[in-house]
């Protein structure tokens, strides 16, 4: 008798309990920005007087307008953010990598990309490492986990490392940002 | 049988004396279980979000009517509250969840973080059931939630005199 009554005051109080909220699917959220907004690609330049070509002296980068945001980058560095959402935080890896295979070329001659190095100047909590180019596809500049965005501004400089023909060299590089 | 009859008898008579919280029985209320999907509250970070900013979610529950059977309290001075559970399922902070509503005006608005509680009401209890319905809109913090997460409101009476 006394089990017949536990059991019907503890069906009493969970009767009382009536109102459930679920949160179902949660949504995430990965996203890359190099320079100006709007799918743009933009230009960095850079002008070797005839007399350095090749003296090993580095050449700095030339970025028309803020490099992409104005008001947070200094004057010729390309604004990059990465972001990352999804819910808990630290439940995903966010990866920045980037392909440089192609070389820059006049249409006669090329250069590779691992004559181009950039400068970063970040933001806490993430920041991407100054580096080189590597020349190859996959190359990884970050990784970091969810729940964080990634801002950094990166000054770019052609390390003028080789005597090339004259010309205007032209290439690209694409950016790529997973969240598995 | 005869004895536990009497003793649900009791139980169902009983009302705690003033200043006790007692859960309120909400089962009388149409809907039983919301499921919600979050979204993000920014969309375009630009450099200039917070982390806060940056993982804000929001849910709403609109038109929610909530019942609450108030017979046993027919005439006596009291204090209705909402409360949320301290301890969550799915959330691993109390940071990543406040609850906020607005009603109809027979309770009355606001919003709770878990382990708080918000005054619904307050006066002569003067219906056996009393009822509002509330839109709710469940803001979250992204990084301390997981798929899954559950809760129920907690409707709870303090008797005055």
């Amino acid at each position: 008798m006394r089990w017949l009554a536990t059991a019907a005051l503890l069906f009493c109080v969970a009767d009382a309990t009536a109102i459930t909220i679920v949160v179902g699917n949660t949504p995430t959220r990965v996203s890359l920005r190099v320079g100006s907004p709007g799918g743009q690609i933009d230009l960095v330049t850079f002008t070797v007087p005839a007399a350095n070509v090749g003296d090993g002296v580095p050449v700095a980068g030339t970025v028309p307008g803020q490099g992409g945001l104005a008001g947070f980058c200094p004057a010729n560095t390309v604004y990059v953010e990465i972001e990352g959402r999804a819910s808990p935080a630290n439940s995903r890896t966010v990866t920045l990598s980037v392909d440089s295979t192609q070389p820059l070329s006049n249409g006669i001659d090329t250069i590779p990309f691992t004559q181009i190095d950039w400068i970063s100047t970040g933001f806490p909590p993430v920041s991407i490492p100054s580096g080189t180019f590597s020349g190859g596809a996959g190359q990884v500049l970050v990784s970091f986990q969810n729940s964080r965005v990634a801002l950094q501004c990166l000054r770019f400089r052609y390390l003028n490392q080789s005597v090339v023909g004259a010309g205007t060299y032209n290439g690209r590089v694409v950016y790529g940002v997973t969240m598995p | 049988m005869r004895a536990c009859a009497r003793l649900l008898a009791l139980l169902l008579a009983f009302v705690p004396p003033a200043g006790a919280a007692t859960r309120l029985d909400d089962s009388l209320s149409p809907r039983q279980r919301v499921e919600i999907v979050p979204r993000w509250v920014s969309e375009s970070t630009s450099g200039r979000l917070s982390n806060e900013q940056l993982n804000a979610l929001v849910a709403e529950v609109r038109q929610f009517e909530v019942r609450l059977n108030t017979a046993k309290y027919v005439g006596r001075e009291a204090e209705i509250y909402l409360r949320l559970p301290v301890a969550i399922i799915g959330l691993h902070s109390p940071a990543g969840l406040r609850l906020e509503w607005r009603t109809r005006g027979r309770f009355a608005s606001g919003s709770v973080r878990p382990g708080e509680r918000m005054l619904l009401f307050r006066g002569a209890i003067s219906q056996p059931v009393m009822e509002d319905t509330f839109d709710f809109v469940l803001h979250f913090d992204g990084r301390y939630i997981q798929r899954g997460l559950q809760f129920d409101p907690i409707y709870e009476i303090e008797i005055l005199r």
